[in-house]
């Protein structure tokens, strides 16, 4: 299976859709819609919507996230938006802004 | 940390535009525009709906569009491309399907 | 008929060549190959396959079967079965035609309609290619005669691995004739020829039958 990677000179401004993992490094704005995990590593700069199944964090996110598992914001993590999802983790050092709301 | 292609997976779809400046190898589909500094690599079950300038090109999948390359622009067996190709070096292989424009410097004698 | 030799003429099994001092105006027609080397204008139309050798140039209406173009065609090119540009082919025009195939190194402007691509299967890339094996040799020497050793194939750059089977032989003498052509005349073909098994199915050149015609200038 092949592991969507979106490198780190690579900029997406558009629409993301898929139902495969996808790591970004890069910069996507737009809109993402996976049925499966995101991640947006250190060097990702995320403006978008996201709704998928998991994601983590460890990049920069602007936008709102809906998780149907959960979302993790890593220590190196910041975001702001608000998040929806029934699980969530904000280690220690993320920083975040926004509204949560872990209703089941 | 060895450069690796990125590759865009089979299961995602991308409608927008997309740039960068490194290889790339698309498996999935993108409706929009790419804009690439370096080689693009579509394999069999990428699905590109867009217009492509990179630096070089290989198509196993379906393309359509115009593709402007600053080097080799190669459509393998199972390629399946409507486009207007400009390009320096363009590579049809025996069995590729193609429709479209090339547009190559082509050196012709005097006199003719 | 008898066969001409001299310069310029290549003693070959069915095929018309064109020597490179040679220069014809107007429309030319046939069923059978026609090789190249000098300069033809006006219109060809062959059953069969056209083959511009690298110092050919072709500045006309092309309708053939195949076409190989290792030299210079300016027209537009339409062919029932493929066309292909060799690393040393320079072309401008159109074609027309349910296999192309452009080999790196060539030079090509011009638009290609294969027809419905859509509903074309995905082929594979066929063992039967037209043989472009007479590259360019007008002087067959003496002995040889089967029509100037060609390389085998005009010097694709990076065969691609589905390259059709090479001609059997690695001289590549003249590629196997058509298997239809087989039976007829063979009049002493030049061993080669014979045992040469039908393989490339997809050109031409073959049959024994020598006759060639070349107009002097």
């Amino acid at each position: 299976m092949a592991n969507t990677v979106i490198g780190n000179t690579i900029v997406i401004d558009g629409e993301i859709t898929g139902d495969e993992d996808l790591t970004i490094r890069g910069t996507v704005k737009g809109r993402i819609s996976l049925s499966a995990s995101l991640i947006v590593e250190n060097s990702g700069v995320v403006e978008a919507d996201i709704e998928t199944k998991h994601v983590e964090v460890s990049g920069n996110v602007t936008g709102n996230i809906t998780a149907i598992e959960k979302v993790e914001l890593k220590a190196d993590g910041r975001m702001v938006g608000d998040i929806k999802a029934p699980r969530i983790l904000i280690a220690d050092g993320a920083v975040f802004k926004g509204n949560v709301d872990m209703e089941r | 940390m060895a450069d690796q292609p990125c590759i865009i997976g089979r299961g995602i779809t991308i409608k927008g535009n997309l740039s960068g400046s490194e290889q790339l190898i698309i498996e999935g589909s993108v409706e929009g525009h790419i804009s690439l500094k370096e080689h693009l690599t579509i394999k069999e079950t990428g699905r590109i709906t867009a217009d492509i300038e990179v630096e070089s090109l290989l198509v196993h999948g379906a393309v359509s569009g115009n593709i402007d390359a600053r080097d080799l622009v190669s459509l393998s067996a199972e390629a399946s491309v409507v486009a207007d190709i400009r390009a320096p070096r363009v590579v049809i292989e025996d069995g590729a399907r193609f429709k479209g424009r090339i547009e190559m410097d082509v050196q012709l004698p005097p006199g003719i | 008929m008898a066969s001409v030799k001299g310069i310029g003429i290549v003693e070959s099994p069915n095929v018309t060549v064109i020597g490179d001092s040679v220069r014809v105006r107007g429309n030319l027609s046939g069923d059978e190959d026609l090789h190249v080397l000098g300069r033809v204008d006006g219109r060809i139309d062959l059953q069969r396959t056209l083959i511009v050798a690298p110092t050919g140039i072709v500045k006309a209406e092309v309708v053939v079967k195949n076409a190989i173009v290792s030299g210079v065609v300016v027209g537009n090119l339409r062919a029932t079965e493929s066309v292909e540009i060799t690393r040393e082919g320079r072309m401008v025009g159109d074609i027309f035609a349910p296999r192309v195939i452009i080999v790196d190194g060539a030079s090509f402007r011009g638009s290609v309609d294969m027809g419905d691509i859509e509903n074309m299967p995905v082929r594979k890339p066929s063992a039967e290619r037209p043989r472009p094996a007479m590259t360019a040799r007008p002087a067959a020497p003496p002995a040889a005669r089967a029509p100037a050793p060609a390389p085998a194939r005009p010097a694709t750059p990076t065969p691609p691995p589905a390259r059709p089977t090479p001609p059997p032989t690695p001289a590549a003498p003249p590629p196997p004739q058509a298997e239809e052509e087989e039976e007829e005349e063979i009049e002493d073909g030049p061993p080669e020829l014979s045992t040469e098994p039908p393989a490339a199915k997809g050109l031409p050149q073959k049959a024994q039958k020598a006759r060639v015609v070349v107009k002097r200038r």
